[in-house]
């Protein structure tokens, strides 16, 4: 790296007089952080220590080789995301419980949806089918 | 010191024993070692993180292929750019490329066999994509391979540079080939190789979702600013060999928005690509999405950074 080749090279890429698509592509990703440094800084202003909101809903339910199968998402619509989330799907009948089934999600990332399956032996239309989160932990 | 110097230099490149006029057999294997060095020391704090074998069978397929594909072109660009003289050509790059691929799969094979975490009994599927996944940081670190673990390969060049490469050897390869005389495009694409070296790394890996998880906007907020600041301040403000020097009548926030800012945004796009194809931001809303890419970035800002001081 001697005189003349840093003499060239700023001359070449730091002149005062860039090529206009340097501009337009400086100005371009300018804007693009600009945009999403307001939409994480709009997120900061109005997001209060929020709570991590969680739902379930069947999507599918069929039988495979391990037994019945119901498929599911986990939603979050918190702001804030929950981890080692579990999952207890139960048929019941009446106030007896058929069967149990569970799985733990390592993430349900806030705004965000995550699916899973949870298996079962005996039919889930032998009884009423019901799945829902039972706990998580703040990651 | 000469003769070490020059036998550098004419074995400086993977192929470049066959196309040279004074190549040989023996340099050609000189060019390999070096491209098998180069994929040890890139790829093997991947292969040996558990997440990227689970990747391997885990892995949408359709990602991994375009991902594969996706590799050639900045195989191609990366040999190029760093790795021979402009006379060379794209001939003589591609097959480069194809070499530094073929190192990229032969490596990772032997290595995650020994590893054990490649056995007779599982699928060809599993076996193949988790080869094929490791192959990609691989063959990039093969390729990456000559100018890291050598000068960079300017033998007919003239005798200045020659005497120049000699006293100062490191340096010069940073700076010599790419950054003179082809201007802003291969910057930018410099730049990406350097991000995508520290992405690569650290993409697969759970941390970091869940660093992004832990951080409330205000600490990606933090991380935007120190992530363009330390970027910017690494290689132009405190103007390292190899990296630009500023002249005197140009202001600050000309190379800010000429080169920081694209530079970061190449650095976000990768981790937003990188993230992606492992399969971390499915069924992701947008804001975790863009605290996810913002934690990747601030390594990649950091590789971009310092990849004209590496490369």
């Amino acid at each position: 790296m001697d005189a003349k080749d840093s003499a060239s090279r700023t001359r070449q890429t730091l002149d005062r007089k860039a090529h206009w698509i340097e501009w337009l592509l400086g100005g371009s990703c300018a804007l693009l952080v600009a945009a999403m440094i307001g939409w994480i800084g709009y997120e900061a202003l109005t997001g209060r220590e929020g709570q991590a909101e969680l739902s379930t809903r069947i999507v599918h339910q069929d039988k495979g080789d391990a037994g019945y199968r119901v498929m599911f998402l986990v939603g979050n619509t918190g702001k804030r995301t929950a981890s080692s989330v579990v999952v207890r799907g139960e048929i019941r009948d009446g106030d007896s419980v058929l069967e149990t089934s569970e799985v733990t999600f390592d993430y349900v990332p806030a705004h965000s949806s995550v699916s899973g399956t949870l298996l079962f032996r005996s039919p889930p239309q032998a009884g009423q089918l019901q799945v829902r989160p039972t706990a998580y932990s703040d990651p | 010191m000469r003769p070490a110097a020059d036998a550098g230099r004419q074995t400086a490149g993977l192929g470049s024993g066959t196309s040279r006029k004074q190549g040989g057999p023996a340099k050609f294997i000189v060019g390999i070692g070096r491209g098998v060095g180069g994929a040890l020391l890139f790829a093997l704090p991947m292969q040996m993180t558990v997440e990227m074998w689970e990747l391997g069978f885990i892995i949408d397929r359709g990602r991994l292929l375009l991902l594969l594909i996706v590799t050639l072109p900045l195989l191609v660009g990366i040999a190029h750019r760093i790795g021979f003289e402009e006379t060379f050509g794209w001939r003589d790059d591609l097959r480069d490329s194809m070499i530094a691929y073929g190192i990229g799969i032969a490596s990772s094979a032997i290595l995650l066999a020994l590893f054990r975490v490649l056995t007779p009994d599982m699928s060809s599927s599993e076996i193949l994509g988790k080869i094929a996944l490791q192959a990609v940081p691989a063959s990039i670190g093969a390729m990456l391979g000559r100018s890291q673990l050598g000068n960079s390969g300017d033998d007919d060049a003239d005798d200045d540079d020659a005497d120049d490469d000699e006293t100062d050897d490191g340096n010069d390869a940073a700076g010599d080939k790419g950054s003179l005389d082809k201007g802003y495009g291969s910057e930018l694409f410099l730049m990406a190789v350097g991000a995508l070296f520290l992405n690569l790394n650290m993409a697969p890996t759970e941390e970091m979702i869940l660093i992004s998880y832990k951080m409330t906007p205000w600490h990606a907020l933090a991380t935007i600013f120190l992530s363009i600041g330390l970027m910017h301040g690494f290689v132009y403000a405190l103007s390292f060999k190899g990296s630009h020097a500023l002249s005197k009548d140009t202001p600050a926030w000309h190379a800010l928005v000429r080169f920081t800012l694209p530079g970061y945004v190449i650095a976000l796009a990768i981790s937003l690509y990188a993230l992606w194809t492992f399969g971390r931001l499915d069924g992701m809303g947008l804001t975790p999405t863009m605290m996810a890419m913002i934690v990747l970035a601030f390594p990649g800002a950091i590789g971009a950074a310092a990849a004209r001081l590496i490369l």
